[in-house]
């Protein structure tokens, strides 16, 4: 009988302890409420901002590399351009001095 | 048989306690789980915003570089071709005075356009030539010749200055003044010829 005494004692204690135990884990998973809600509020924010900016990094190579091809293109243009003209300017000028005199008959 | 009652209390205890603090457990993981839930909630809006920032400025860095890449693009195409038109521009006024002031059709033509001048302007007139004409040189006939009372010569590339004699009416004929007043059609005529456009 006395063992059996003993034996509640011990589970009587043990469960004063595991409630105390239990009552702690809440009452610190509460206290760090703001904490955790405070942190993963931030890193999100963060990650927003850290996507934004490579985002808009990726738009200026991208507009980089666009304005690169466009001068390319403007290069060749000129090029092409030169070539016209060089091929072209004696009927350009024979044509040209045919109007006039055509301008000077009326 | 006590022993055994005894073990059963103490183990059935030790039980309960496990099931206890598995339950406080999860109830903390519930409550931080919840904090995590409403902070993403709660920066939603800040987030979305930031991306949707992010996405106009994207959009503006684009649309700008490029746009600005194309007018250049644009301008300075139209700046080479104006370049070279200018050039032939220039080779026509060299090529007028080389090959076509001082000969027998310039004469001629000189003669064409006095006697139309002459139609212009009636009675006496004076005509301002080019410095190196001669009246004598254009092929005029006698009436046409007989009108003109004064002869004078100016700086031109070639052509003439034809008016009345009180200067009320003159009819400026210079080659540069008639360059001048076809120098859009001669312009667009080149811009044709040379680039097609």
């Amino acid at each position: 009988m006395e063992r059996i005494l003993k034996a509640e004692e011990e589970a009587e204690r043990i469960l004063k302890e595991a409630e105390s135990e239990a009552e702690k884990i809440i009452r610190e998973a509460r206290s760090r409420y703001e904490e955790v809600y405070e942190k993963v509020y931030q890193d999100l924010i963060r990650q927003a901002e850290e996507e934004a900016k490579r985002m808009i990094e990726e738009s200026k190579a991208k507009a980089e590399k666009e304005r690169k091809a466009i001068i390319s293109t403007l290069e060749e243009e000129l090029k092409s351009l030169k070539e016209k003209y060089e091929a072209k300017k004696e009927e350009a000028l024979r044509k040209a001095f045919e109007y006039f005199v055509s301008r000077l008959r009326g | 048989m006590a022993e055994k009652i005894a073990e059963k209390i103490v183990n059935d205890a030790k039980a309960r306690a496990e099931a206890i603090l598995k339950e406080a457990r999860k109830k903390a993981e519930e409550i931080l789980e919840k904090a995590k839930k409403k902070a993403e909630e709660d920066s939603r809006e800040r987030r979305e915003k930031i991306k949707m920032d992010a996405q106009i400025e994207t959009a503006r860095i684009l649309r700008s570089a490029v746009a600005d890449a194309k007018v250049n693009l644009r301008w300075s195409i139209a700046k080479e071709k104006e370049k070279y038109v200018l050039l032939v521009l220039e080779d026509l006024k060299a090529k007028i005075s080389k090959d076509f002031v001082g000969t027998k059709e310039y004469y001629s033509l000189l003669s064409e356009m006095i006697q139309k001048s002459l139609q212009v302007v009636q009675g006496d007139v004076f005509i301002r030539l080019r410095k190196g004409d001669r009246l004598e040189k254009i092929p005029l006939p006698k009436e046409a010749l007989s009108r003109i009372k004064k002869v004078e010569h100016v700086d031109a590339l070639g052509g003439f200055e034809l008016g009345s004699l009180d200067g009320k009416i003159v009819l400026d004929n210079k080659f540069e003044s008639i360059l001048e007043r076809e120098e859009r059609n001669l312009r667009v005529l080149l811009a044709r010829c040379l680039f097609g456009s």
